[in-house]
């Protein structure tokens, strides 16, 4: 398995420079630079600020630069936050975007298990209904509609939570934006964890459980459960990666200072450092979860051997 | 302070003029449905009194600035922390009109009009208590100049002697960017006296001096014009508050400046400042309560107006921006005065004013707003207004009767709920006055930005924000045959005379003396004329 690994963090190195190959060439191609603004400036200061952010380059120099400065692990700085490092930038909002994804996460793992299995035990009567309710709405449910329903409903209707910002150990700022944000993958991990959980119910080793006189509670969660959760614990790191890397529109709604926002922001605003810095981290982000996925779900199965 | 002392300044957001469209030949500011805040120069809020001590706090919701430095930045979000934070030697009153802040009264001005001196006030002293003096000053304008620095308002200080030299120094090398350093008018006579060499005379050179390109430079944080300027936590201020906490993208809070020796001290302990970048959010957070003042974007003004608590909050309150469509003057179906007047004269203002963006705006033809040009909002309705008779009658002198054989004609927008609203209505009007269609385009800010720059573009939804009160900032780049930032194509060679006989007018102190100002009003009733009658303007 460590053997397995090494590879995998090896085969992570051609995987991140190809990702930074297409990233620099996709944002350049886009039309509009950092300098264009609703106010023009002159061709005189034009010319400055690309020296001053070395973009008077061609867009092979540039590029050549950038994979060298990236390989000593120099992102560059941001032509759109005071020119702070990008490197900074990131670590500070993903400081904030992790901590409301590993809130959301947990939501969304309680919600969805507790509704597949109670669904899944439920099938076809009053418990399984509501499961699948809940679990189609959450699903149906964009974020950008459930964040300004929540607020509306939770915050300026009944006062229990505020609009504004993040602070752990407030529930009055984590309660909102972790719900809004969970719902999705809640309800998607509520819809597998059910169809698992019913197919692992018809299996043998149950029946020949129950046979045998286990109480039904130990049936369920010794038993059933245990296994059920293979196929969940597999969509759990996607996931996973998916709620830590911060989301524009939850951030947005509640002026949250995430990496999700400052990531959408910064293609909007063409800040190509953050852009690539971003980028370049999700990526790694994302390939780090799915390595972990895959060994954890070798430790899980002893069937699977990597 | 509480919410209520407050008397809650839900605050309003009205372009000052809107749609001054056949006149519009300016640019800037696409600005979308939304928010931002007028130019930092133009009168908003109530001028504050003088109060024994700073008492209350209050929440208020901005954009995160793009950049902490005066020196560099151009942004709004940027230049509205800068005024709350620093002073120069002048301030902008509330009627526009540069009051000594950190100079001690007006400037001596030779009598070729060239030569500035400004005496410091005794004993200014930065925030950290180090002492302010002319060397601060100075190196505040030579940052501004710095080619290095890519100051974006450079082309401000371009009358002082030896500034657009050394900027445009940008390859050369680091003895010869010294020399052109040593160059630049300006330097401090003594630690409280700042000389300033102008290679023409500038009567609105007094009103420069009170903007955040001429702010001063700590010295003692920054030893040269190349270093890096402090983040806010590390940096000092002269203004009336300064930063106690800062975090980026959630918000700054401001303290009063205990050196601050200005005439009108902080009347608040504290000031919140929460970013929040979705007005939408921001009018939601302040319904909860959690900030006492935003920007009521222009989409949600008719429910903001129709709420029994909202609407007694909300406060209405010109800003010197106009809002209007830019044509390309080297699209040969625009180029064509006829065309231009056609489809401003099929553009019903006032309705687009009142159903479209629910009254947020004072309909105008004319492109500098009254506070600038003296003139009222409807002076050029007669020649450019809604006249659906007359469009159809231009339409036709132009080659194009009832519309046929026009050619397609794109409206280029930044995409935003109350653009398209805009471009919808114009879609719809001159398709029943003029009988053409035209596309709609929408993009994101940059990409329109970039055509706009490029000259990529047919038609764009655009404007103007004034940097400074006066009408000179109305004209001055923008429409001169090569000017800096004439993107229109714009070509009127007589224009250079007539803005050097403009400035040139009077050179006494820098303050606009009647006669300057008949000159400006007479110009621009000229200019709206031409534009109607000379094909080149448009």
């Amino acid at each position: 398995m460590i053997a397995y690994a090494i590879r995998r963090v090896v085969l992570m190195v051609p995987l991140l420079f190809a990702v930074a190959t297409l990233t620099f060439f996709l944002m350049h191609s886009v039309e509009g630079g950092p300098f264009d603004s609703d106010r023009p400036i002159s061709d005189a200061t034009r010319a400055r600020l690309n020296e001053r952010y070395n973009l008077d380059g061609s867009l092979l120099t540039q590029y050549t630069n950038f994979i060298a400065n990236t390989a000593q692990l120099d992102l560059g700085i941001s032509t759109s936050s005071n020119e702070r490092a990008i490197t900074d930038i990131i670590s500070e909002k993903f400081s904030v975007s992790i901590q409301l994804g590993i809130c959301a996460f947990i939501f969304a793992v309680l919600l969805g298990v507790t509704l597949g299995v109670v669904s899944a035990m439920n099938q076809n009567g009053i418990g399984d209904y509501v499961g699948v309710f809940i679990a189609t709405g959450g699903a149906a449910l964009p974020s950008f509609i459930l964040a300004p329903f929540l607020i509306i409903l939770f915050a300026l209707k009944l006062d229990w939570f505020d609009v504004l910002g993040w602070e752990l150990w407030n529930y009055k700022k984590m309660v909102l934006p972790s719900v809004a944000l969970g719902m999705l993958p809640g309800a998607f991990i509520a819809r597998i964890a059910r169809a698992s959980m019913l197919d692992v119910l018809r299996q043998d080793y149950i029946r020949t459980a129950r046979a045998k006189g286990v109480k039904e509670f130990s049936v369920i969660t010794r038993h059933a459960v245990k296994n059920a959760m293979i196929p969940v614990l597999t969509v759990l790191g996607p996931i996973f990666a998916g709620l830590i890397t911060g989301s524009f529109i939850i951030e947005n709604a509640f002026a949250i200072p995430g990496l999700g926002n400052a990531f959408v922001s910064s293609v909007l605003i063409r800040d190509y450092g953050l852009i690539m810095g971003v980028t370049l981290f999700y990526a790694g982000i994302i390939a780090a979860m799915n390595l972990v996925v895959d060994l954890a779900y070798a430790m899980a199965d002893p069937r699977i051997r990597l | 302070m509480t919410r209520s002392k407050w008397h809650l300044l839900l605050s309003m957001f009205a372009i000052f003029a809107v749609l001054a469209f056949a006149a519009a030949c300016g640019d800037d500011d696409d600005d979308d449905d939304d928010d931002t805040t007028a130019s930092p120069t133009t009168g908003a809020a109530a001028s504050p009194t003088t109060v024994a001590k700073p008492s209350g706090t209050i929440t208020i919701r901005s954009i995160q600035f793009e950049s902490w430095d005066p020196h560099f930045s151009d942004f709004n979000q940027d230049i509205e922390h800068f005024f709350m934070v620093w002073r120069g030697l002048y301030h902008l009153d509330k009627d526009s009109k540069p009051q000594a802040a950190m100079a001690d009264g007006a400037p001596t001005v030779s009598a070729d009009g060239k030569t500035y001196t400004v005496k410091l006030k005794k004993d200014l002293k930065w925030s950290d208590g180090q002492p302010l003096d002319a060397n601060d000053f100075v190196l505040g304008i030579q940052r501004t100049c710095n080619p290095d620095n890519a100051g974006h308002y450079q082309y401000i200080l371009t009358e002082i002697v030896g500034c657009d030299a050394y900027y445009g120094a940008g390859k050369k090398t680091a003895e010869e960017k010294a020399a052109l350093l040593k160059a630049v008018g300006v330097r401090a006579v003594d630690a409280t006296t700042i000389e300033f060499k102008l290679t023409d005379p500038v009567p609105t050179f007094s009103i420069k001096l009170a903007l955040w390109p001429t702010f001063p430079v700590p010295k003692h944080k920054l030893a040269t014009v190349d270093a890096k300027w402090p983040a806010p936590m590390d940096n000092v201020y002269n203004g009336p508050f300064k930063p106690s906490a800062y975090t980026e993208k959630s918000g700054i809070t401001l303290v009063p400046n205990d050196q601050y020796t200005g005439a009108v001290k902080a009347q608040v302990e504290k000031i919140v400042i929460k970013y929040i970048d979705d007005a939408a959010v921001a009018l939601t957070a302040y319904r909860a309560g959690e900030i006492d003042a935003t920007l009521v974007p222009s989409t949600q003004l008719a429910a903001v107006k129709a709420d029994p608590t909202l609407s007694k909050e909300l406060i209405s309150y010109p800003a010197t921006r106009t809002r209007g469509i830019e044509p390309n003057l080297k699209d040969p179906t625009l180029a064509k005065l006829e065309v231009r007047l056609a489809v401003s004269q099929a553009t019903d203002r006032k309705t687009l004013n009142e159903k479209v963006l629910n009254s947020a705006n004072i309909v105008s033809t004319t492109w500098m707003p009254p506070a600038r040009s003296g003139t009222n909002p409807t002076a050029y309705d007669a020649a450019i207004g809604f006249d659906p008779v007359k469009a159809k009658a231009n339409l036709k002198k132009a080659g194009y009767d009832n519309g046929a054989g026009f050619p397609k004609i794109t409206v280029l927008q930044t995409d935003s709920a109350g653009n398209k609203a805009i471009g919808e209505f114009l879609q719809s009007e001159w398709k029943k006055h003029l009988n053409i269609d035209i596309t709609l385009e929408y993009t994101d800010s940059k990409t329109r930005s970039a055509r706009f720059n490029s000259g990529d573009f047919q038609i764009v939804l655009g404007g103007w924000g004034e940097d400074y009160p006066d009408p000179e900032n109305w004209i001055l780049g923008l429409y001169e045959t090569g000017g800096s930032i004439n993107k229109q194509s714009c070509s009127r060679r007589r224009e250079a005379h007539r803005r050097k006989r403009l400035r040139h007018g009077s050179h006494v102190a820098g303050r606009l003396p009647r006669r300057r100002q008949a000159l400006h009003q007479g110009h621009d009733r000229k200019q709206e004329a031409r534009r109607q009658a000379g094909p080149r303007r448009h």
